[in-house]
């Protein structure tokens, strides 16, 4: 009897101590990978997606919003379907992937989640999902969506991916501002039940998701179409490579209206080269000819170098700078020419004549003072500032060039800023392109950078009246709508290749202003290597009056009389 | 032994309130399911319709459609003076 009793308690303590080390394996050894696996069954955590801001035009209309979108996926191990067959049947909506590499994503067996395709309208999603293919599924992303397709595009930038295959915002305003557009996103992790319903009284961890903030541009919706419609039936007129326009209130340097051509669509970003993303308003630099001497007139003006009635006693026939021989456009010469003459003729000569009278310190200090030479400050990525040569090392041939707008670069944001000062009584703004910022149940205005004088006044008068002549009786008198009050310059560069210019081809320019006494904007148009003449008179000036033409009525601008 | 009535009864009450607790809960997570799935559907109808009405009423469609229906915009534009006044009006 002992005996069985202690052949029982021998195989109580072996099953004991079995029970003990197996206990101390799942707890111990597996205990881990135990608990997560257990975890992952009651536990269930997703990310909450923080919603991009939107992009607002001036009257509340869309230029960028978040749309809902989905991905893609699926898990290999429910498939019950061959690969090549799903991928026929998923090849009709994804037309741009290869069928071979649909079918090499659906046989990684080994894997549970293979992203297939990402960021699909809910029209595919609805059109995969009638096919009912087993082992397919979906999960909910957000997408851009730009309603005014190519309008602005380069000013608006586009989202893409960054390194961590993270929603990014690339170039213009989404570039810029992208921090803010795009929010934080949160975070909630809580323990489910079998049928996957949320555990009222189980544990709970939530971090809400921030969205993004709103944008409210000064962009105006209607400026903006018609400028874009008209640059592009302006370049097909004059056959250009390219063409810009830009329109600024000058008072307080909104921008109404900033477009390029060509462009691009921020929906198919990947179907264009990264030479359409830059803004070419604000990152390319030209050389801006005749428009320049606007600036170098003002500030002959304002140095008290010259006056508007100081005659130029230089004006009689080409004038030899060093080894160069510097000459009017058309070859005429107009002996005893007024600075306004000067500025109504654009003629090379006599802003020499005015070039050599302000001095190059004094011109590098005006033009410093104007902006030139350094960024606008513009609120859209991507802006590029062409140096100007350094104070002190200008030399006569730099200076002679540089009064008629040779030898130096701007881009086109940084003209129209400086002529901004003249239209705007001397006072330099800063361009600004956001004017609020809006999140839920808050907003804020935009920042505003007080102006800074340039010239005085008195000058800027001066400079208008001068302006205002230039268009009544310059070279694009022809284009000028009698009766408005419009100041403006043409401006014909030869285009620098190769250490010398080339004989053929130009970049013509118009910027102006109206109306001249209080004026609503400031507008320039650039274009490209016109074909069809290489003067701006007949190529920039008419397509600037024709969109100005098309703008007065919605400004409310009327003839003088 | 009332002690142990007492005991019972406290006993009893705890047991039904937290089978009553727990069912309680498990229909309201039922019913939270039912309403996040509720609003998730809500959210994606509005995005629907707010990107739909957005993209119809986008500047670009609409110019375009305005010109379809023969809304084109004025090709010249007339201003007029008003006419000066010749006689008092009594």
């Amino acid at each position: 009897m002992i005996r069985r009793i202690k052949i029982v308690s021998l195989l109580f303590a072996l099953l004991c101590i079995c029970l003990i080390a197996r206990l101390s394996y799942w707890q111990i050894v597996r205990g881990k990978a135990l608990s997560r696996e257990a975890s992952s069954q009651y536990e269930s955590s997703k990310v909450l997606f923080a919603n991009r801001g939107d992009i607002k035009a001036s009257d509340g209309s869309y230029w960028a919003m978040g749309n809902e979108a989905w991905l893609v996926y699926a898990n290999p191990q429910e498939i019950k379907e061959p690969p090549r067959s799903i991928a026929l049947k998923l090849n009709q909506f994804f037309k741009e992937d290869s069928e071979e590499r649909l079918i090499s994503f659906l046989e990684k067996k080994d894997l549970l989640w293979v992203p297939l395709k990402e960021k699909v309208s809910g029209e595919i999603k609805r059109g995969i999902e009638v096919l009912n293919i087993g082992g397919i599924g979906f999960e909910v992303q957000e997408m851009r969506f730009y309603p005014e397709a190519s309008v602005a595009a380069q000013l608006l930038g586009f989202v893409g991916k960054d390194e961590a295959g993270e929603d990014t915002g690339y170039f213009g305003l989404e570039g810029y501002y992208n921090l803010s557009l795009a929010g934080k996103p949160g975070f909630v992790g809580r323990e489910k039940d079998a049928a996957g319903a949320p555990i009222l009284l189980g544990g709970a961890r939530q971090v809400t998701a921030v969205s993004g903030v709103d944008l409210t541009t000064s962009l105006d919706k209607r400026i903006q179409l018609t400028i874009n419609r008209m640059l592009r039936e302006g370049i097909e007129r004059y056959g250009a490579k390219a063409g810009t326009v830009i329109l600024m209130n000058p008072e307080n340097g909104n921008v109404l209206g900033m477009e390029s051509y060509p462009s691009y669509d921020p929906l198919k970003y990947w179907d264009y080269g990264d030479t359409y993303f830059k803004n070419p308003a604000i990152s390319d630099s030209f050389e801006p000819g005749s428009v320049f001497k606007v600036l170098v007139m003002a500030a002959a003006l304002d140095a008290e170098a010259v006056k508007p009635d100081t005659k130029c006693d230089i004006c009689d026939g080409p004038l030899k700078v060093d080894k160069y021989l510097i000459e009017t456009w058309n070859k005429e010469y107009r002996p005893d020419s007024t600075m306004v003459d000067v500025l109504v003729h654009s003629d090379n000569v006599g802003m020499t004549f005015v070039g050599q009278k302000l001095g190059a310190d004094a011109l590098y200090d005006y033009l410093d003072k104007f902006g030139i030479g350094r960024p606008t400050g513009i609120d859209l990525q991507g802006e590029n500032a062409p140096a100007l040569r350094k104070k002190g090392t200008w030399n006569v041939v730099d200076l002679a060039t540089a009064s008629f707008g040779q030898g130096v670069a701007v881009t086109s944001m940084q003209m129209v800023r400086a002529v901004s000062a003249i239209a705007n009584g001397g006072v330099l703004v800063t361009p600004r392109v956001v004017q609020k910022i809006s999140g839920e149940g808050w907003e804020e205005s935009g920042k505003v950078i007080p102006g800074k004088k340039v010239i005085e006044a008195g000058t800027a008068q001066e400079i208008t009246a001068m302006m205002v002549e230039a268009a009544k009786y310059g070279e694009s008198q022809w284009t000028n709508l009698r009766g408005f009050k419009i100041a403006g310059k043409t401006g014909t560069a030869q285009i620098p290749i190769a250490g010398h210019y080339d004989p053929e081809k130009t970049n013509a320019s118009f910027i102006g202003f109206a109306p001249y006494d209080k004026p609503k904007f400031v507008m320039l148009v650039t274009l490209k290597e016109p074909s069809t003449s290489p003067w701006a008179s007949e190529t920039a000036a008419p397509l600037w009056y024709l969109i100005a033409k098309d703008l007065f009525p919605y400004f409310g601008i009327q003839p003088e009389d | 032994m009332k002690k142990i009535h007492l005991l019972l009864a406290v006993t009893t009450v705890f047991i039904i309130s937290s089978v009553f607790l727990t069912i309680e809960a498990s229909a309201n997570s039922a019913l939270v399911t039912s309403l996040e799935n509720q609003q998730k559907n809500l959210l994606k109808q509005r995005s629907e319709l707010e990107n739909t009405l957005v993209g119809e009423m986008s500047g670009a469609t609409l110019e375009e459609k305005s010109v379809e229906l023969g809304f084109g915009k004025p090709k010249d534009l007339m201003y007029l003076t008003s006419s000066e006044q010749v006689a008092a009006l009594r």
